[in-house]
């Protein structure tokens, strides 16, 4: 049931984790993005805008040209007065000089204030025309001149907007001065709104029906207003390639994040599993130790207490017989006890629990408890502390698992020794660990069985001589705990005079 | 008046020989081989001390422990549990649950077991 629960909890913060995520890239790329977008418009805006200045500033230049020669005219015509005919002669040589002015007489003042006016684009046998009319200063005529402007215009075309963009200009009553598009003569003024005096730029749908930015400019002299127009997706393309690659980096965000999630998810589950799983592993175990535990204690217990004299006094014969059956008995306990511990380790399922302890207290207690074997078989067992009054500090270790450890030593120690053997265990402080050793006047290792000694259910052949019983286990297993606690187990020994093994712990 | 003991124990073996040196060590004793019937005989007799182990049909130790803390007029009866089970975790679950004493049968003697009990109720 809770492996469940955990897993819907899961599916509830799954979406909305992904959802939140997929807010978060989106916002982070809008962030970059729309002042990006922002500066394509208006670095386009500027482009097209500078294209129609230039294109303005050369039709006021060329207006000014028009108006400085006739200015010139002017003077000379000044010059000689009232005189007509010299006048006209110099009209004549004026135009022969000057191939775009059509013609130019004088007329009587139009303007009061002084100032040339230029008129707006007219078609005369198909040229396109404009008038400019400039006073002569201190008299009451001015110059009429007709001035075709087709190579002016020609030229002015000829400026590119971009790969397809288009250049046109329009007079101030809105007639064509030039366009692009044969056949356009008027410019619909609605959709121009940016245009003013003062310049400008919008997008509008053009007569060709394409949405465009246009950006205006308005020549002040010569009175047209100059547009440089390009398609949007041309002025625009950088915003729509960076409005493609926000979105792209946004699907491969939202990609990333729920493989990330799945994997996650996945990892967990695989996680959880391996927990029951390490969990019924440990149960099973538990169990297996108590179903082959539970006969063994039977016998055990019953056993006992006949030698015990519950039930009577036993002969000898009797308790002899009993002792062996009891003595198997609790081997095969300690086997089962054995088996279970390196069944557990190499399932994992051999759970250390470190604690503060005392180790000498600890040693103390396990030589304590062999004191009356030790007896029994004629074998001294001595156990030596540190001569210094310095304790031993606290060690961080599991007390349990050390002390089944150090019991394999002693056990061993006592079982494979001589009659009259001694048992020395001892305990010493050094610089950052502590030493535990168990010497024996035992039977010692042959040399060319020493590579084995730790390994499970090995036992040396002059030990399996002796008819000692024993499993072969015992080394195992303290090796295994040993090296858990991060310490070392080693020896020396020499066959027939003992062995001594040493296990050190490290104090931190 | 001798002292009573109820050994609530499932296996046949175990719980004879343990009220047969109960008995003969002067205590009245009772047995129920599940948890549900020692919780049970433990609100009609009274004992002074049950014997509990933890394996058991119908009514696990621990959950007997759990049951019996729950009715005030035997909550207060000691317990010493007598189990195979020997893993650190289930010697705490034991002890945290009320039990008096925590003894793996393999690694103990009957002896062992009267010492306690004496401990427990003289």
């Amino acid at each position: 049931m809770w492996y469940y629960s955990r897993v819907n909890r899961e599916k509830l913060y799954a979406w909305p984790l992904v959802i939140g995520i997929g807010v978060i890239f989106i916002l982070s790329n809008i962030i970059w993005l729309v002042p990006f977008m922002r500066d394509v418009e208006q670095s386009a805006e500027r482009y097209q805008a500078e294209i129609a200045y230039r294109v303005a500033l050369r039709a006021d230049f060329f207006l000014e040209k028009k108006l400085r020669e006739m200015g010139a005219l002017a003077l000379d015509i000044l010059e000689v007065g009232a005189d007509k005919k010299k006048a006209d002669a110099m009209i004549v040589k004026f135009l022969a000089r000057h191939a775009d002015f059509v013609s130019v007489n004088l007329i009587p003042a139009v303007s009061s204030d002084g100032e040339y006016s230029v008129s707006s684009i007219m078609q005369d046998n198909g040229k396109k025309i404009i008038r400019i009319v400039a006073p002569l200063p201190y008299t009451n005529v001015s110059l009429n001149a007709v001035v075709t402007v087709g190579d002016i215009i020609i030229s002015l075309a000829e400026e590119r907007v971009g790969t397809s963009g288009r250049l046109y200009a329009i007079d101030a009553l809105g007639n064509i001065v030039f366009h692009e598009y044969e056949g356009v003569t008027r410019i619909k003024s609605d959709s121009r709104a940016f245009m003013s005096i003062d310049g400008g730029t919008g997008t509008y749908v053009n007569e060709a029906g394409e949405r465009v930015l246009g950006a205006s400019v308005f020549a002040p002299s010569i009175g047209w207003t100059v547009v440089a127009e390009s398609p949007l997706t041309e002025a625009w393309a950088n915003k729509y390639n960076a409005i493609t690659l926000a979105v792209v980096l946004m699907a491969m965000g939202l990609v990333f994040v729920v493989i990330l999630i799945v994997s996650f998810k996945k990892i967990m589950t695989i996680a959880m599993r391996e927990k029951a799983l390490h969990k019924a592993k440990s149960e099973y175990i538990s169990l297996l130790a108590h179903q082959l535990r539970t006969p063994l204690t039977g016998t055990k217990w019953n056993i006992k207490t006949l030698l015990d004299g519950d039930w009577g006094p036993l002969n000898v014969k009797q308790k002899r017989f009993l002792t062996r059956g009891y003595e198997t008995n609790e081997q095969m306990i300690r086997l089962v006890n054995d088996l279970l511990s390196i069944t557990r380790m190499e399932n994992g399922t051999y759970d250390f629990h470190p604690i503060k302890t005392d180790i000498t207290a600890l040693l103390t207690h396990v030589v304590d408890t062999f004191r009356d074997e030790a007896r029994r078989v004629d074998v001294r067992l001595v156990l030596k502390k540190p001569r210094t009054k310095k304790r031993i500090p606290l060690i961080v270790l599991d007390a349990e698992k050390i002390e089944m450890a150090i019991n394999n030593l002693i056990d061993n120690a006592i079982r494979y020794n001589k009659r009259g053997g001694m048992v020395e265990v001892s305990i010493a402080r050094e610089v950052h660990v502590v030493r535990i050793t168990v010497a024996d006047t035992g039977v010692g290792i042959p040399a060319r069985e020493k590579a084995h000694i730790f390994s499970p259910f090995f036992r040396a052949d002059n030990v399996l001589k002796m008819q000692v019983q024993g499993f072969g286990l015992g080394l195992h297993i303290a090796h295994n705990i040993v090296e858990k606690h991060r310490g070392t187990i080693t020896f020396v020994t020499k066959e027939n005079e003992g062995t001594a093994f040493t296990i050190t712990l490290p104090l931190r | 008046m001798a002292k009573v003991v109820l050994v609530i124990e499932d296996d046949i073996y175990m719980r004879d020989v343990l009220v047969a040196k109960l008995t003969k060590e002067g205590f009245t004793v009772f047995e129920a081989i599940d948890g549900s019937v020692g919780l049970d005989m433990t609100a009609q007799k009274k004992p002074d001390l049950v014997v509990l182990d933890i394996i058991l049909p119908i009514m696990n130790g621990f959950d007997y422990l759990e049951a019996k803390a729950k009715v005030s007029a035997i909550a207060n009866i000691p317990v010493i549990i007598l189990s195979n089970l020997g893993q650190r975790e289930d010697v705490e679950r034991g002890m945290k649950l009320g039990a008096k004493d925590y003894l793996v049968k393999a690694h103990f003697t009957p002896n062992d077991l009267m010492v306690k009990v004496r401990s427990c109720i003289g």
